[in-house]
């Protein structure tokens, strides 16, 4: 049966291979798309992780996550993303893991009023790859009688299994039309400030132009960097505030081409939910990776804004 | 450009035609027929690698240069000649390799670190010269896209040589004594074959340490449902 036209994926540049959509093999269920938005008084928020062709062609589930929860108390926002990576087993769950224990973590200091320390929280999110690990994911223990025995934590099987990159931001409402964001990452995910039409990075590239060629590897969760220093940006009304993992950043480039355009207009006001899904399953020659964007709006608190 | 085109891995495939390998070189030419075959079945991997083989006895014949698998109709076929100068297959690596690189760069991709697999089947005919230009080609410093080299011995190769040619040992095989050498050889264009299709995404440290201590604050999120 032909498909609507109006449901085509958008094309950038040349199309990508035509693939098969092939069941995932994983348990538990995964779909292979999520897609999430709401409004609170200050903000306004979408974002959808959505399988990549080359994990629909090989039936491989969804490795890329995201969360955005809102803190009623103070009308903060937590957002975060993740992206297993490809070349660790479970990643996906590691993706899931590490979106939760981010929010969960998050919402506890904001509860509790209290400064966030980021290298604790990606010291946990991470201590959650290896914890999820050894609870979860134990290898069969040889002697029955150790059954009971607690797990031995094992960080360097838990990379093997669930490393993932994560970006979180924390926004914070500044007044009317205003907030504050404060972001952080582990990993090639990141983040934009998207004011205007043009794309803004938020973070400084991982390989410059002048490097030959792309790094031989991500670094991920449950490895941590020795500092950490969140980036802060000011959001203004008009502003987007824009996550992506690398599914969408590397055909995204600096923003200037037709990928670039195609998102500037489609995230110039908060779309309809299943719209940035559709916008996500973009075909662009081998960009095939799973990708994710998870975008938010201030001013919710203006009623003339209320998309 | 803006946008990029997309992540490429630049693969050389690399192998002896001396004089000892006629009885194998028909294996050899099977192997890579049926590499081309899986290739074409898997499209979207074969849209991220571009091949070349390159064939070395005395001197080096580039038998194809760095092609998209998907657009060649059939792959040359290699043949035997001389002797085994390793020299000659890494100079002429370092001279094709950043290139390469340079070229591919200019059509927008971005480029992972090159691949070799390199197979050969005796001793080096020119021992103590080849060293030197190997160890250009593969320092990192000096040769910004030194590649991976993946090295196979087959019949006379010995396993010390294999494992100086291989840039980590994990990428050195030598063939058991007494398995048939067509057999070593199919088994390498299997491995070959797989590695070119599963190139993905990799785990890297960089900067980051592995966390090897549970954090005092840490508190077990919900398990993933």
């Amino acid at each position: 049966m032909a498909r609507p036209a109006g449901w085509d994926p958008p094309v950038i540049g040349v199309p990508g291979e035509p693939a098969a959509v092939r069941a995932p093999v994983t348990q538990p269920y995964r779909p292979d798309t999520v897609i999430d938005g709401w409004s609170s008084e200050h903000f306004h928020v979408r974002c959808a992780a959505v399988r990549g062709h080359a994990h629909r062609a090989q039936g491989v589930p969804r490795q890329d996550e995201c969360a955005v929860v809102l803190h009623p108390g103070s009308g903060a926002v937590i957002a975060v993303i993740a992206d297993g990576v490809s070349s660790a087993e479970l990643s996906h769950l590691g993706a899931t893991m590490v979106c939760r224990t981010v929010v969960d973590y998050l919402l506890q200091v904001l509860d509790a009023g209290k400064e966030v320390d980021w290298l604790d929280l990606m010291r946990c999110a991470g201590w959650s790859l290896v914890e999820y690990a050894a609870r979860q994911l134990a290898p069969p223990q040889p002697d029955a009688s150790a059954g009971n025995a607690e797990p031995v934590p094992d960080p360097r099987r838990a990379e093997r299994l669930l490393a993932s990159t994560v970006v979180v931001a924390l926004v914070r409402p500044d007044g009317p039309g205003r907030a504050r964001a404060w972001l952080v990452r582990v990993g090639d995910s990141t983040g934009w400030l998207l004011r205007a039409g043009e794309w803004i990075a938020l973070f400084a590239p991982l390989s410059g132009p002048a490097d030959e060629l792309v790094p031989d590897g991500v670094s991920a969760l449950p490895r941590v960097p020795g500092e950490l220093t969140p980036v802060m940006a000011e959001l203004a009304r008009g502003d987007v505030l824009v996550l992506g993992t690398d599914g969408f950043a590397e055909p995204l480039g600096d923003g200037t081409g037709a990928l670039g355009e195609l998102f500037a207009a489609g995230l110039a006001t908060p779309p309809p939910m299943p719209k940035l899904a559709w916008l996500l399953d973009f075909t662009a020659g081998t960009h095939d990776d799973d990708r994710t964007v998870l975008a938010l709006w201030p001013g919710a608190d203006d009623p003339a804004d209320e998309a | 450009m803006s946008e990029s085109s997309g992540r490429v891995l630049p693969i050389y495939m690399v192998a002896d035609e001396s004089r000892s390998m006629t009885p194998v070189v028909d294996e050899l030419n099977a192997g890579l027929r049926s590499l081309h075959d899986a290739l074409l079945r898997e499209p979207m991997a074969a849209a991220k690698v571009r091949f070349s083989i390159l064939g070395f006895s005395d001197d080096v014949i580039v038998h194809s240069a760095l092609v998209d698998l998907r657009v060649t109709s059939a792959l040359p076929q290699l043949s035997v000649r001389g002797g085994t100068s390793y020299g000659a297959a890494f100079s002429l690596l370092l001279d094709r390799i950043p290139a390469d690189v340079r070229a591919l760069k200019r059509e927008g991709f971005a480029v992972h670190r090159p691949a070799v697999f390199f197979l050969s089947d005796g001793q080096p005919t020119d021992p103590g010269d080849w060293e030197a230009t190997y160890a250009k080609l593969t320092d990192r410093e000096q040769t910004p896209t030194a590649p991976n080299i993946i090295a196979c011995g087959i019949g006379e190769a010995k396993a010390e040589t294999i494992l100086k040619v291989a840039t980590r040992p994990e990428f050195a095989f030598v063939a058991t004594p007494g398995v048939e050498v067509g057999l070593a050889i199919a088994e390498f264009c299997a491995a070959l074959t797989k590695s070119v299709i599963k190139s993905g995404q990799a785990i890297g440290g960089g900067e980051a340490e592995l966390i090897v201590e549970r954090p005092d604050n840490f508190k077990m999120a919900m398990d993933v449902v």
